[in-house]
């Protein structure tokens, strides 16, 4: 997973690439290479959400 | 030399004089360890000693509500401000407490004041310095005491907003003499981790102690970390220089959690949310085009030419059936009038013919009745020429044939002689 993934970005984009789908003047092509990019997005999303679940670590003081 | 005699009143008024006249012992601040404390309606009799000497003071019950701030006990260290009397009845004097604080009290409170002045000088709780709590942090360290209710609290609000972060647990001390070092130490060695946010937590026990937390290489631990930093120490009259340092101060261990972690299944619920947008959006794309498609398409087919000679061939069937329909109109009305007139025709025929026949009988009738033949009786008959009938004596001449018709018969003769005249 990519350390710079920032998820509010993604979610930023996300909501552009979903704007300009529903933009009628936006082409064929375009449209559909935007939505697999905003597929890829959604699950690297989920990717980055999720993790190893309750994982604790305690450090030694000393 | 006989020197002067006082009164015991006259002497203590002297003395008394003296004592509240002086400038110095109208407003005294003495130092001492508490003892023999006593209360009496309301006013509170003690002593203050030290190693040499002791001072017996009062404080009046009008004085105790804005003078005394803490539980005094036999004991302790306090500084009486007031002012030194003598009481008359009892030959004793007394300091008249106005206020009466811990002693010591008063120096930390300013060493505490210069301190938070300096930072604030140096710019550490400035606004402009803190760091923004990240959203979405995959691991959490937390500088808090070693028992287990200290770290359990924050744990489970944070796994409850977001089971998917690693939490780092530096065990530390919190109260006591070696608790800014040691908070300093947990500080540096998260930082040094790479964890995404530090919360500062106490630990788990009752009115603590926080001094720590305004201590100065606590507050500049805080201040220079690089990642984002909580302070949980949970006081929220009193701030501690450490949460003015912090990035943010939580008030409870709870509001620390709920800061440092979004709700992950919201945000979760948020993507798939997205992801039906998106679907939805090119689904709706899709659909358009499709429909574009099938308007062009029969746009298309409307003029191809197998769908034009199909027109035209409808076309042409359609105007045989008119034309079949138009003329088998227009015989069925000529058949019908014309059968109309020939009935007429026949009828009105029929009737003269009828006509006709009636008056042809009765003609019949009368000619029969003017028949010669009729009349050729009693010895009459009817004389016929070559010429026709013979009316006049004229139209014959000697052996012209005549033939003469009677009732019974015929009979040819010749003339044999003309004579004109009356017979």
């Amino acid at each position: 997973m990519s350390k710079d993934f920032v998820i509010e970005d993604a979610f930023n984009e996300l909501n552009e690439i979903i704007e300009q789908l529903n933009d009628p003047k936006v082409d064929l092509k375009t449209s559909l290479d935007l939505y697999k990019k905003g597929v890829e997005l959604s699950a690297k999303c989920d990717e980055n959400l999720k993790g190893v679940e309750k994982e604790l670590e305690v450090l030694n003081a000393e | 030399m006989t020197s002067k005699v006082f009164s015991v009143e006259k002497i203590t008024a002297y003395i008394k004089n003296i004592l509240t006249n002086d400038y110095l012992l109208k407003n005294v601040v003495v130092e001492g360890e508490v003892t023999g404390v006593s209360k009496s309606r309301g006013h509170i009799y003690f002593d203050i000693k030290d190693e040499k000497a002791t001072l017996g003071c009062v404080m009046w019950a009008s004085k105790t509500a804005t003078g005394l701030k803490f539980d005094m006990q036999n004991g302790m260290k306090v500084r009486v401000t007031g002012s030194i009397d003598v009481y008359a009845p009892w030959g004793n004097y007394k300091l008249y407490a106005n206020t009466i604080t811990e002693a010591g009290e008063g120096d930390q409170k300013a060493k505490l004041e210069k301190l938070r002045a300096m930072l604030m000088a140096e710019g550490l709780f400035d606004a402009k310095y803190k760091k923004a709590i990240p959203e979405y942090p995959k691991s959490i360290g937390i500088v808090t005491a070693a028992d287990k209710d200290a770290i359990e609290d924050l744990k489970n609000n944070i796994w409850k907003r977001n089971p998917y972060i690693k939490i780092i647990h530096y065990p530390s001390q919190v109260q006591g003499k070696y608790a800014a070092e040691s908070i300093c130490k947990g500080i540096k060695a998260l930082d040094n981790y790479g964890v995404d946010i530090i919360i500062i937590g106490r630990g788990g026990g009752s009115a603590e102690d926080l001094s720590a937390f305004d201590n100065e290489a606590v507050v500049r631990a805080v201040f220079n970390a690089n990642t984002p930093l909580i302070t949980a120490t949970g006081h929220t009259k009193n701030q501690t220089l450490a949460d003015l340092a912090a990035d943010y101060a939580a008030d409870t261990p709870t509001e620390a959690a709920v800061k440092a972690t979004k709700n992950i299944f919201e945000v979760i619920d948020a993507n798939r949310l997205m992801r039906e947008r998106l679907y939805s959006s090119i689904s709706h794309k899709l659909d358009s085009y499709k429909k574009d498609l099938l308007t062009l398409r029969a746009r298309i087919d409307a003029k191809s030419p197998s769908n034009m000679l199909k027109h035209n061939r409808e076309l042409l069937e359609n105007y045989k059936k008119d034309m079949n329909s138009i003329i088998n109109n227009k015989v069925l009305v000529y058949s019908q009038k014309y059968e109309k007139l020939s009935d007429g025709l026949s009828t009105s025929m029929d009737k003269r013919f009828d006509n006709y026949k009636n008056k042809f009988q009765i003609l019949v009738a009368r000619l029969d009745g003017l028949s010669p033949t009729k009349k050729l009786v009693g010895g009459f008959g009817y004389i016929e020429s070559e010429h026709g009938p013979l009316v006049s004596v004229d139209s014959v001449s000697v052996d012209d044939g005549l033939t003469i018709k009677i009732k019974d018969g015929t009979v040819d003769a010749v003339v044999t002689d003309v004579t004109k005249g009356d017979i």
